[in-house]
């Protein structure tokens, strides 16, 4: 290839030559030049380049897989032993549960149990003093009716020893005169409308 | 200059512009493991309901009493809530001609109340007592339930066990014993004589009015919380009962 551009080169040079005619014949000097690559040879070349450096980078993306793909694998398999110690756990959680939601059906039959016991205990309480305070109403209504009656017998009483001083005294008539019996008389009457009066109303109050 | 430089260089830095694109794909090492795997648990369980108490009764449950009513030659019950620590809401007729008054809680302490006041414009009356009557109160609705809403009664239905029961609110009518000043409240709740002054509970706990007579239809007649509310915010409106047997 150098050559045939050598006589390529020969060939461009000028016919007229750049001396004068009439001097000395010049010397003939022949200039090696150097000329550039073809084409196909610069093609190659770049595509060489390329492809080493491809090259280089895949292997260093290769070596940067090669790491993280290690990297990933040992945490899935840290990830999955660490999954099955929480399903461990899970299991362990699950069974207590049971045992807890058993034991707290137990607990809830119990305090609802224990919460009936507490009304029907309040309840009985409360009708115990419902019974109570009822008693006690009757204690106070027999003890005034007890009263009402002491008085009813007083008055009574005195409305009968009344009476048999006004016998006694009507037996004596020289010692009273008929209006002083009259006056005596009409106090007893007094005494024993009080107490008549006492009565009924005693008689009433039994009634109502 | 030479053609394959350019191409040379153009090559390299499509090669390089390739291969740090490529570096924008390629799968990233793992992050670090997180040193646990159980989150914390953020509150526990119940810590804000106050709806349930630790002897296992409801609000509504603890702050609703039994009213013994010992008149003159008479005995008589109710119900009652609590409105604070001494101060507890019935009906007028409940403590009406009453010689003494006494108050059960849900877990039998008997409490003997000091007085009581009492309105004209409704069935309603305030007894106060010196003891406490618990720590449980009534928390009172700011609006009247509407037809349609279910509400609870708690109560002594029959002087008895403390019960609950449910129904329906039929909505506004007027009162059948025309004694109340305003409108009130019927319901399909199944009272009994002794559910008089039982409180009359919404969804959220809250008392929407108190239960005072039924009729022959089973339906329960309510007091609405507005009157309520409109008494407890006027007290001139409640006068004081009298005690003592009139002789």
């Amino acid at each position: 290839m150098a050559r045939r551009g050598k006589s390529d080169a020969e060939a461009a040079l000028p016919a007229v030559s750049p001396y004068p005619s009439d001097g000395p014949e010049p010397q003939t000097i022949t200039i090696p030049v150097v000329l550039p690559l073809n084409q196909h040879a610069r093609v190659w070349m770049a595509l060489s380049g390329v492809l080493f450096i491809m090259l280089i980078a895949a292997v260093v993306v290769a070596g940067y897989l090669w790491q993280v793909n290690g990297k990933w694998q040992a945490q899935v398999t840290s990830l999955t032993d660490t999954g099955y110690s929480l399903g461990d756990r899970i299991a362990e959680h699950k069974k207590q549960i049971d045992q807890l939601e058993s034991a707290n059906g137990l607990l809830s039959d119990q305090l609802a149990t224990a919460k009936d016991k507490v009304l029907s205990l309040s309840d009985e309480k409360a009708q115990w003093s419902d019974q109570t305070a009822y008693a006690q109403q009757q204690v106070d209504l027999l003890t005034g009716q007890v009263e009402q009656a002491q008085t009813v017998i007083t008055q009574l009483g005195r409305c009968i020893e009344g009476e048999q001083q006004l016998v006694e005294y009507m037996g004596a008539v020289d010692v009273y005169t008929p209006e002083q019996l009259n006056q005596y008389r009409k106090s007893v009457d007094g005494l024993c409308a009080v107490a008549n009066n006492a009565t009924t109303e005693f008689q009433k109050s039994l009634t109502e | 200059m030479s053609k394959a430089r350019p191409i040379a260089f153009a090559g390299a830095a499509v090669v390089l512009a390739t291969a740090l694109a490529g570096c924008g794909i390629l799968p990233a090492a793992p992050s670090p493991e997180p040193t646990d795997f159980v989150p914390s648990v953020s509150a526990s369980p119940g810590e804000e309901n106050g709806a349930i108490s630790n002897d296992g009764f409801s609000a509504a449950q603890r702050m609703t009493v039994r009213v013994r009513n010992i008149g003159c030659g008479f005995l008589a019950t109710g119900s009652g809530f609590a409105l604070d620590e001494h101060t507890l809401v019935t009906n007028r007729h409940v403590v009406e001609n009453a010689k003494d008054i006494e108050v059960s809680t849900y877990d039998g302490r008997i409490v003997q109340a000091t007085a009581a006041s009492a309105t004209t414009l409704a069935d309603i009356a305030i007894v106060t007592t010196e003891q406490s009557l618990g720590k449980v109160y009534a928390a009172r609705a700011t609006e009247d339930p509407v037809e349609g809403d279910v509400v609870t009664v708690v109560g002594y239905p029959n002087g008895g066990k403390l019960t609950t029961t449910s129904g329906v609110v039929l909505g506004e009518t007027t009162d059948p014993l025309e004694a109340a000043a305003g409108p009130v409240l019927a319901s399909t709740a199944q009272i009994e004589p002794g559910s008089s002054g039982s409180g009359v509970f919404n969804a959220s706990g809250e008392v929407v009015g108190v239960i005072y007579a039924k009729n022959k239809a089973e339906q329960s007649f309510i007091v609405p919380i507005s009157t309520l509310n409109a008494l407890l915010d006027e007290p001139s409106l409640l006068i004081p009962e009298t005690e003592g047997c009139k002789s």
